[in-house]
Formats: structure tokens, sequence, C-alpha cells
């Protein structure tokens, strides 16, 4: 039977089973129909594209930070991604990095970004640095200008130049120390990046800022301790915004889920909110972008002098049955074996959670599938009936974001968010499987991108 | 028919120190001009090692610091010369060990002292500057340089010799503290630095007594004036271009910004040259400028 006058599709299910998104620059981005959620985010995006210099430097101070706040499943990383790959749009002026998984621990965020951070394009940073310091030492000379403009247009090497003329390299190379310091605000990583200028030092830099104990060059240089605590990984984060926001493109930070990081006991949640905190002040004062996504609740334990500094909150719109018919045109280009009023069932028995949706549109189209019968609010039904709520999981929240699904909806539901609850867990699990295998996401080709304007929460 | 006054003979590069002395470079003796302070240095340190049997029966560690070519090799080479001869007069010896070239890794200090203890033991041992024995019994303190120059100080001294050792620049101030600890009887250290926290040590430093800081300056217009006019004098009429006074004037103005004997050098060369392949007698300003067209310097 053809529902709704479409050819019955072929091939894979287009609906993921397990419907958790990946956050990367480098993933595809997955179905995406508009939301008023995404317009927010693609808006935010286009801010602070347009914040950047024409040469694409970062202005000082007009940096931000943005929360993607939503329960689970109501597509946070899925807005987050539009985000990213907005800013990849935007060519090559932002520095987009992802974590997730991060746990309670900043020395995780730090390992992940440092793993991102490319250690040629730091050298380039650390060497127009380098550049500035030699051109300004011979401003003051008429017959060199050609020389500082060229050092100043990335035209001319720094070490060329000194060589060429015999400058002071020693006392080049410490002001090129105060400068970094200057910039990181650190002494410790101002000096450890300057000596990246030296090529018998790269290489030991380099694995310290990967995590490594310092060697004892470094030591003695006063770069005394391995990045391995949650204070020091702060540190070196900032630093490394920094340093890239002076002279490079700036970063884009993306943490997915960052409620770990003030997980704990109570005592230790202002020490943690307060490091986050300081991460956020780097991020603005030097003109980058930090996106951060999360739960509700986790928002609520930032304290107002933390809070007051993200500059943008956005909450996942849920899904109507208007986005979900969008959803289902991109996937068949009509309706595919749904009918409308099957689409508004499932609309109705998700609440609008697009995970939730997506999941009971792949039970829906196998049945339709297998039986060559359309997705009606009965079939719909009998799903739900089959397998029990799970299938269904929690209703999205319409009238207060943030707030347990289960506040509002008796026993019954209350029953079917704790197996939600369960059932993410083993979603969490499957999805890690899938990635380690490798396994592609059921999204049919042609389907994951390609829509001028990306938006609306994916899973 | 013209000679560069600036080269330097038997050089590619007219960048390097100059050595103009009878133990080492004698030929190039009228090259040398005393700038930047290096006869008020020298006179400094003739001073502190008369009579030189006395000076280095007690150890010393000379640090000559100032900016990267500012002449602090030359002014070492000087000094190391001054000491053999002054030494052989009164019936000594002090033949001397150059380390300066010794390979810039990236150790630690204490593993870079080492190093440069065991390249001393090996450079003793090539050269057949101390018998046999000698060497063997240093060889057993390569890893404890404290014992081991406190050995090297007790068998030169037995035949009226002193350990004169010329060690690779330093940039770190716990380096030289420990070299002024390693500075015994019978050694003499002359340590290079144009850092300058080792400057700032060497001028306060733990060991005071044994410690002689010799601070090369920068290069001031009358240096600049005095450098050019002491190469061009005494050379026959028609062997080297002139100088105009255009292009010496613009010379001497650029003094702050090449304010090294060597940034001069390297300028006057170069102008010269440019003169010279041209077949000019005069060098003039705009040899001043093409010296600062860098085109040839991208990435």
């Amino acid at each position: 039977m053809t529902p709704a006058g479409a050819s019955p599709p072929h091939g894979r299910n287009p609906f993921p089973l397990v419907a958790v998104e990946m956050l990367s620059p480098h993933a595809p981005l997955r179905l995406s129909v508009t939301t008023p959620a995404c317009d927010t985010v693609l808006d935010n995006a286009d801010a602070f594209l347009r914040s950047l210099a024409p040469d694409g430097r970062a202005f000082p101070g007009a940096g931000n930070v943005l929360a993607v706040v939503g329960e689970n499943g109501t597509g946070k990383t899925h807005l987050a991604m539009v985000l990213c790959h907005r800013l990849l749009e935007g060519g090559p002026a932002v520095r987009p990095v992802c974590v997730d998984r991060v746990g309670n621990s900043f020395l995780e965020v730090y390992r992940q970004f440092a793993g991102q951070v490319d250690r040629w394009a730091l050298s380039g940073c650390v060497q127009r640095f380098y550049a500035g310091v030699v051109a300004d030492s011979l401003a003051g000379s008429p017959a060199a200008a050609d020389i500082v403009a060229g050092l100043r247009e990335g035209r001319l090497s720094p070490q060329g130049v000194v060589r060429r003329y015999g400058l002071m390299r020693t006392g080049l190379l410490e002001e090129l120390r105060v400068r970094l310091t200057a910039a990181t605000g650190d002494p410790v990583h101002g000096t450890a990046f300057a000596l990246i200028q030296r090529p018998e030092f790269t290489d030991l830099v380099w694995d310290w800022l990967r995590g490594g104990p310092p060697a004892a060059a470094l030591v003695d240089r006063g770069v005394a301790h391995a990045v391995d605590t949650e204070a020091a990984a702060v540190e070196a984060l900032r630093a490394l915004t920094m340093v890239f926001a002076a002279q490079e493109r700036p970063f884009a930070l993306f943490v997915d889920e960052f409620d770990g990081l003030l997980a704990g006991p109570p005592e230790s949640v202002p020490g943690k909110a307060h490091a986050l905190g300081r991460l956020m002040e780097a991020y603005i004062s030097t003109g980058s972008l930090l996106v951060l996504t999360g739960r509700p609740a986790a928002f609520r334990l930032l304290p107002a002098q933390v809070a007051e500094r993200l500059g943008a909150v956005v909450r996942p719109s849920a899904f109507t049955a208007r986005h979900a018919e969008e959803y289902l045109r991109m996937a068949f280009g009509g309706l595919g074996p749904f009918t409308g009023p099957g689409v508004g069932h499932l609309v109705e028995m998700t609440g609008g959670n697009p995970r939730w949706f997506i999941r009971l549109c792949h039970r829906a189209y196998e049945r339709a599938v297998r039986r060559d019968e359309p997705v009606t609010p009965a079939m719909v039904q009998h799903l739900i009936g089959e397998d029990g709520p799970a299938s269904g999981g929690p209703p999205f929240d319409r009238r207060r974001e943030g707030a347990s699904a289960s506040d509002a909806l008796g026993d019954v539901r209350r029953q079917q968010a704790l197996i939600s609850v369960l059932t993410a867990r083993v979603e969490e699990l499957a999805a890690r499987v899938e990635r380690l295998e490798g396994g592609g996401d059921a999204v049919p080709p042609g389907m994951a991108r390609g829509h001028r304007r990306p938006g609306g929460p994916g899973p | 028919m013209s000679v560069n006054p600036f080269a330097l003979r038997g050089r590619d590069h007219p960048a390097g120190h100059l050595s103009p002395f009878p133990g080492k470079g004698s030929e190039e003796s009228g090259l040398y001009v005393d700038v930047g302070g290096a006869s008020a240095r020298f006179a400094r340190f003739t001073e502190e090692f008369t009579p030189p049997d006395a000076a280095a029966g007690r150890g010393r560690l000379v640090v000559v610091t100032g900016d990267s070519g500012s002449g602090k090799t030359s002014l070492v080479d000087r000094c190391v010369d001054w000491l053999g001869r002054a030494a052989a007069e009164r019936g000594w010896q002090a033949p001397a060990v150059d380390l300066r070239e010794a390979e810039a890794v990236a150790l630690g200090t204490a593993d870079r002292v080492r190093l440069v203890f065991r390249r001393l033991v090996a450079s003793l041992a090539e050269e057949g500057a101390v018998p046999r024995r000698w060497v063997e019994e240093l060889r057993v303190h390569e890893d404890d340089p404290p014992s081991g120059y406190r050995a090297l100080g007790r068998v030169v001294l037995e035949q009226r010799r002193f350990a004169v050792v010329l060690l690779p620049s330093c940039e770190l101030p716990m380096e030289l503290r420990e070299y002024a600890r390693l500075a015994t009887p019978g050694v003499v250290l002359f340590l290079e630095s144009s850092y300058p926290e080792v400057e700032r040590e060497a001028e306060s430093p733990p060991s005071e007594g044994r410690v002689l800081h010799l601070r090369m300056g920068r290069l001031g217009a009358d240096d600049v004036r005095r450098f050019v006019e002491q190469r061009l004098r005494g050379r026959p009429p028609g062997t080297v271009p002139e100088i105009s006074d255009e292009a010496m004037e613009a010379v001497v103005r650029t003094a702050p910004h090449l304010a090294t004997v060597r940034q001069v050098q390297m300028l006057l060369h170069e102008m010269f040259d440019r003169a010279i392949a041209e077949s000019r007698t005069t060098v003039t300003y705009r040899d001043f400028l093409e010296y600062w067209n860098a085109k040839d310097l991208t990435r």
C-alpha cells in the first residue's frame, strides 16, 4: 500500500534507531529542519563571524559564550552541530574544536582540545609574534621601512631577517617571551611558546603541551610541572585560546554535555564553576567562541557571576507536526509511508522530543515496509502498546524548559520517564558501540547535508 | 683593483668573530677595532689576572656578557691569548681547551654540565695535552663534574699548569652558578652569555670572589665612526673605494638599530662589495639603501 500517494521506499531505514549525534567539525550534519532554536543558533553563528576582522582576526572583548540547554534527546548536540557547520561554511576564519564525554574533568577537556590543536598552526602563531618583535626592533630606522612592512604582512621570515642583518637574536627572543607572557597572562606558557621558535626545543614543548612531563631543559627554564591538574588544564586551555586569538584564527570550542564538569560533592562545585568562569572569561576577552551544551540542572549550578557571562541561552524547540512533516519530506520527498494523521500522532505521543520521534519513526517505517501498510495513528498506537512506554519515551515539556518531564504527568508518565532514563543509558552505550564499529547513521544518501539553511532539532 | 676593507680573509661570511691575537689568527690583527668598551674590559681582566699564577691558582670563572655580535668571543680570545703569554713569562703553562662550538643540546643544566665535562676530558685525551694516566683519572669522575674539575685542577697545578676551558655559551643563571662552583684551584673557566638574566646573575654571583664579570657594551655613533675610519686608515690610495659623507652619515645614524660590531661589519662589507663589483670608486648612499632591500628574505 502506498500512503500519501508516495512510492514505497526501498533500501535502508532512513531513521536511526539510536538517534544520538556526534559533535565534530568533521562529521556530516544530519538531516535538519528549521525551528526557532535553529534560527537562534544560526543568528549567533553569523553574529560571531561578523565580529571578526576581514582577515579573520578576533577583536578583544568581542567573544561569546553560548549555552544550549535542554534535556536528553531534545537536540542540543544537533544544534551545536548546526552552529559548528555554519562557522565552517563561513570559511577558514574560525578554528572549531569539539570535545565531548569530558566527564568531570577539565583535564579531559584539555586532553581532547590539545589533541586537535595543529602543531604547525601553533608554530605559525608564535612566528607571527616573533615577526612583530623583529619588526618593532627595526621600526625606528627609515631605511628598514620595507622590511618592517614585510614582516608585519607576513611576507618576510623573521629568522631570515635576523640572520641577514645579524640582529641581536637573544634579546629578540627574550622580548618574544615577554610578549607571549603578556598575551597568555601566564609566564609558564609565555616561556614555553617562545621556546617553540628554537628547533632544539620544539619537540620538548610539544610533548609537554600534549600532557607529558616537562623535560629537564624546560624545568630549568621555568616550565616545571606537567599539565596534570584541573587548575593547570584550565590555564593551558586559556593560554592556547589567547595565543591563537591574538595572532591566528580564534577558536570556537564546543563542549558537549559539559554537565560533568560541575559534578562532584557540593563543596567542590564553586571551585569548578570558578574554573569554568575563567575559561569563559578567556573566550570572551579574546574574541573567541565557547559553546556549552548541557541539561538545565547543570546550568542552574552556575553561580551568578559565572552565569552572567553566558551571552546567549538557546533552548531546543520541540518538534511540531509541521516540523515532523518537513523532516519526512526531506527523507522521502513526500511523507513516504507516513500519513498526516499518523505523523500528528507520532508527535503527540513523543511530546515533540526529536530523539523519541525519530526512534518511533524507525519502528513505524520498519513495520510499514514489512507489512506494506501506511503509518497511521492506529499503527503508532499499536507500536507503543507492543513495546511499552520505552518506545515512546518521555514527552517534551513545552511549558517549562528544564523541568523534569515527569513533573506534571502523573504516575504512569513518571514510570515512563524512569524507564526512559535507563533507556537513554542503553542508547548511549549503543551509540558508543556504533562509533567504535565505525557504523554510519541510518541516514540515506543525500539526506545528510546540503540544506542551505540547516536547522531544527535533530537528536 | 679594490679590496674590501671589511672582508674577513678566508671566510665565506663577514659575520664571524675576529681573533686577531698571536695565539690564534694573527693575520686578522689589522682588522680588530677596539669598540664597545673592549679595551676597558680587557684592562680589567689583565688587572685581575696579574700575576696569572696567583689568580688561576685560586680558580676563576670569567663571565663575558653582551648582545649577540657585540664582541664577546673576540674579548675571550684576547684574554686567553694574554693569559697564555703572561703565564709563560712566569714559567707556567695555560693551554686552552675550546668547547664553545659544542652542540647546543636541549638538556637540563646538570646534564649539560656533565656533557661538557665529558667533552673536556675527550678533548684533553685527543690533543694529548695531558698524560694518559691523568685522562684515566679524570674519566673516573665523568659523571661527577665537581670531583672531576677538582681532580683536573690538582693534576695540572702539579705540573705548573692551569686548565683554561672555553665553555659553550650559557643562557641560564643556574648554569652560571654551577660553573662558579666548579672553578676550583687550577681551573680557569670562560663563559659567554647574551642573556640578561645571566648578566644580572653575573653582577652578584654567589661565589663572588671567584667570578669576574666583563660586560660588552653597545656601539654608539662614535664607535661606528671609529670602526669605519680605522678599517680605512692606512690603505694606499686607489686600493679601496671611498665612502661618501652621505653614506657615512647614514651608517652612523643607524647606530641605535645596528648596535653591535657584527651588524656594522655586515653592513659595511656589503656596501663596499657592491661598489667594488660595479667598479666604482665611491660607496654611496644608494649602497646603504640597497643593503636594506630584503626581497630575497621571503618565507
